[in-house]
């Protein structure tokens, strides 16, 4: 039997960031697969050296296009370590607030995805009618539907009075009752099943060998979230469950996924209710003192790691980003192996790559 | 003036002129109708009328390695198959003389795009085109016999390989559209397969074929492509109303168009709101539930037929 | 296992030096320095006490060349290799942490630091054809890279 090699990316329909796998075909099936990043690395590890803490939160930011806000939050809490700043719990709060909103519009944004990737329109449609109104909460109170340049070192830039408040809470509400029937319709629909049910396993020791972290390694039984573990921002003062299940296939990370919007909006709404009065931010002094800090989040995708080393100068000596994607790439020529070609999108949907994110 | 008539009939009403038309209002009443389903505006009417002189307009590019007069050809001799089973599904007033076994024409005519769409793939030379042609060939061989096997069900009842037998048949018995349910919705399922369209888009299965054995095609020929799918549909569909519903024909010349038109419609938003529902199968998925479960229920279907 | 008892045997076991701590969140992240040839050693060692999620290696440029791996498992370690100027071999983690690869191959790329026994050596992130030295060291400047010059001359040669 002649091998066909298939070349998905850096331009193909099923990818909306450049990557590229070359998938080696057996009829339908995948004998083999390997992949190539870098297409949209932009040295921010380099130009982070080159410019000062203040103006790296706005470069920071512009890693990734869907979950800009959890690296600036890694990266300010980092300094603010460094510098023993004490940021005002409110300031925390509304950080913590709009990491929770962006975990909603990233599920969302996702679902979308994996239902466009297996044929499923109306789905796609759906959620990402519904991920508007969540982009519209943020558009309204930060000014910025995807960056949202919120964080700022020593807390937050923006302030919630009461109609905020209230207009979020409503929001939450009704995104709450949409997202629930979403959750109803793909749990029910055997179409859906079909096409994700059993593809793309990961078995438990899979996902530790492979360091795979969050709703991937979640939906393969490791119960492993950082806001519960390592708890960063108002964490540690909010209630917080992880769903976690074992199956570990796209059917299982779909429904993790699901389950955490509901999370992240139940964690929206006891933010907004237990929101501490006070300041929302602290002057921040302009000189950093030496040293070494590590700092971690959990991001939509899983963990996001932060190492920063400060020399006492302007601008920081080493900033490394480590971002989920790159993590839970190295399980895809894993788990597209003996996958049908037309599960090879469901697989890669799957994973919620995030290329700028890996390649940075 | 009796040969002016039959060009006029030929050429405009309700012939080539009208086929057309036909077939782009209902391509844009399927993207209006989907558009609606998932909870958007959806094109304005004209749409598919500016996408095709769009397309015509545009460059044609083939790529290095692929045979010119096949790439050519194929569109044209698929639009010419399609626009020939037309003239024998006729809008309500009959043109051609129908004669037994015109039916199975037809079928023969409404099958060939297919098998010309799968050569498509084959003489491009990308790994899309190639791929997507296998796997429109697979799919060929499920759905064409479901079709074929689903629609005889009612030759078996009226007793005609005439589509005018089928019809005058429906016309003292009434349509078979109720008694025959089940054979009708297999038919559908087979026509969903011939259309190509979701959730039996496989071959072009845009999440990693990227257009299938079409990826390769641009221009004028793209734009011959699609427009020989849109008029596939609208006779596939006619096709339906004249072997399901054919009682319509005791409306009138006028009313039976009118009628005709209708159910033509109807017919369409049920295909689109399964295109709306569904997932797209998986190849093997389709061939299993089309070996294992519908082919096998259209032939018992038809067995009850000819035993009552 | 709490990370300080795993530090305790660990360290008992293989007889190292204290570890030292830097800033963390929400806890103090253990530093433990170790030499290159101790790593296998002690990557499996944490293996077997239960430590297999390695966050990510970070390369940093002093005198020397410094490698961190840091680790986390409901605590956090880091690993810390300072190499000799003139032998910037590591060994490869990837038998025991398969998912070390893409850490590997990037500082690789990045510092030029060779990591031996890497199943797939290749270049990660920058182009297969890429000539511009290591783009993360500090006497790489940002704008004077091969390929960077190379673009500008062609410029001034179509302009002229």
């Amino acid at each position: 039997m002649t091998r066909i090699v298939v070349p998905i990316g850096p331009q193909h329909p099923l990818l909306k960031e450049p990557i590229s796998f070359l998938i080696s075909l057996d009829g339908e099936r995948v004998v083999n697969s390997s992949l190539r990043l870098g297409y949209v690395h932009r040295g921010i590890e380099k130009l982070a050296q080159q410019r000062t803490y203040v103006q790296n939160v706005y470069l920071i930011e512009r890693i990734c296009g869907i979950c800009s806000h959890i690296h600036t939050t890694t990266y300010c809490q980092a300094i603010e370590t460094l510098l023993g700043l004490d940021v005002p719990r409110r300031g925390l709060y509304i950080r913590t607030l709009l990491c929770e909103l962006e975990r909603i519009h990233s599920h969302l944004l996702w679902l979308g995805v994996l239902a466009k990737n297996i044929g499923l329109d109306t789905i796609f449609m759906y959620s990402w009618r519904d991920r508007e109104i969540v982009l519209k909460m943020m558009e309204e109170i930060s000014g910025g539907r995807v960056s949202h340049a919120v964080n700022i070192i020593g807390g937050v830039r923006i302030d919630l009075d009461a109609d905020r408040l209230t207009m979020l809470e409503s929001g939450l509400n009704d995104l709450n009752g949409r997202v629930e029937e979403l959750i109803g319709t793909i749990e029910r629909d055997r179409s859906f099943a079909a096409r994700t049910r059993g593809i793309g396993k990961l078995t438990l020791e899979d996902v530790k060998s492979f360091c795979v972290v969050g709703p991937v390694a979640r939906a393969s039984g490791l119960d492993i979230d950082l806001r519960r573990d390592a708890p960063y921002a108002a964490y540690h003062e909010l209630e917080i469950e992880v769903p976690v299940m074992n199956e570990g296939d796209v059917w299982a990370r779909s429904m993790i996924r699901m389950r955490e919007i509901l999370q992240a909006s139940r964690l929206a709404k006891q933010i907004i209710r237990t929101l501490p009065k006070g300041p929302v931010s602290t002057t921040a002094p302009r000189k950093v003192p030496p040293g070494e800090v590590v700092s971690r989040a959990e991001a939509p995708r899983g963990e996001v790691f932060y190492y920063l080393r400060s020399n006492g100068s302007q601008q920081p000596e080493r900033l490394k980003i480590r971002t989920p994607t790159l993590t839970n790439l190295i399980t895809l020529p894993e788990q597209l192996k003996d996958v049908q070609m037309a599960d090879v999108s469901a697989v890669i949907a799957g994973v919620d790559l995030c290329i700028a994110c890996a390649d940075r | 003036m009796n040969i002016l008539h039959m060009l006029f009939e030929i050429l405009i009403f309700p012939g080539f002129a009208f086929v057309l038309f036909t077939a782009l209002f209902f391509h844009w009443l399927d993207r209006k109708l989907i558009a609606r389903f998932q909870g958007r505006i959806g094109p304005p009417w004209y749409q598919p009328v500016a996408d095709l002189i769009k397309l015509f307009s545009k460059e044609d590019i083939l790529p290095v390695g692929t045979n010119e007069v096949f790439a050519t050809l194929l569109p044209l001799v698929s639009f010419a198959f399609v626009m020939t089973a037309s003239f024998y599904l006729p809008f309500a007033v009959p043109t051609t003389q129908s004669f037994e076994g015109d039916i199975i024409v037809v079928i023969f005519l409404l099958s060939m795009p297919s098998l010309l769409y799968f050569l498509a793939g084959w003489i491009t030379s990308g790994v899309y085109s190639i791929l997507g042609g296998n796997r429109s060939l697979l799919q060929y061989f499920s759905y064409e016999v479901l079709f074929l096997l689903a629609i005889s069900g009612t030759v078996i009842t009226s007793g005609s390989w005439s589509l005018a037998g089928i019809r005058s048949a429906q016309l003292t018995s009434g349509s078979y559209f109720l008694p025959q349910l089940l054979g009708f919705f297999l038919t559908v399922s087979g026509l969903i397969g011939k259309l190509k369209r979701d959730p039996y888009d496989i071959p072009k299965a845009k999440s990693e074929m990227v257009a299938g054995p079409l990826t390769e095609f641009s221009g004028k020929k793209l734009g011959l492509w699609q427009l020989t799918n849109q008029l596939q549909t609208v006779v596939g569909l006619s096709f339906l109303v004249h072997t399901y519903f054919g009682g319509y024909w005791q409306m009138g010349t006028v009313g039976g168009f009118f009628t005709f038109y209708l159910l033509l419609i109807l017919l369409q938003c049920l295909l689109s709101a399964i295109s709306a529902i569904y997932a797209r199968f998986r190849i093997d998925q389709l061939i299993r539930l089309n070996w294992y479960a519908l082919i096998p229920l259209a032939l018992i279907h038809n067995l009850f037929l000819v035993l009552k | 296992m709490k990370m300080e008892n795993i530090l305790k045997k660990l360290i008992d076991a293989l007889g190292l030096d204290s570890p030292t701590t830097m800033l963390g969140i929400p806890t103090e992240e253990h530093v433990l320095q170790i030499l290159p040839t101790q790593l296998l050693s002690v990557v499996a060692k944490l293996g077997e006490y239960g430590v297999w999620h390695l966050s990510t290696i970070t390369c940093l440029q002093d005198e020397r060349f410094i490698l961190l791996y840091h680790f986390w498992c409901f605590g956090n370690l880091t690993l810390r290799i300072e190499l000799e100027p003139d032998d910037l071999r590591v060994p490869s983690i990837c038998p025991l942490i398969p998912g070390a690869e893409y850490y590997e191959r990037e500082v690789q790329e990045m510092y030029g630091i060779e990591f031996q026994g890497l199943p797939n050596p290749q270049p990660l992130l920058l182009p297969d054809n890429w000539k511009g030295g290591y783009p993360m060291r500090k006497d790489e400047h940002s704008n004077s890279s091969a390929a960077g010059e190379d673009r500008s001359k062609k410029l001034k040669g179509g302009l002229s």
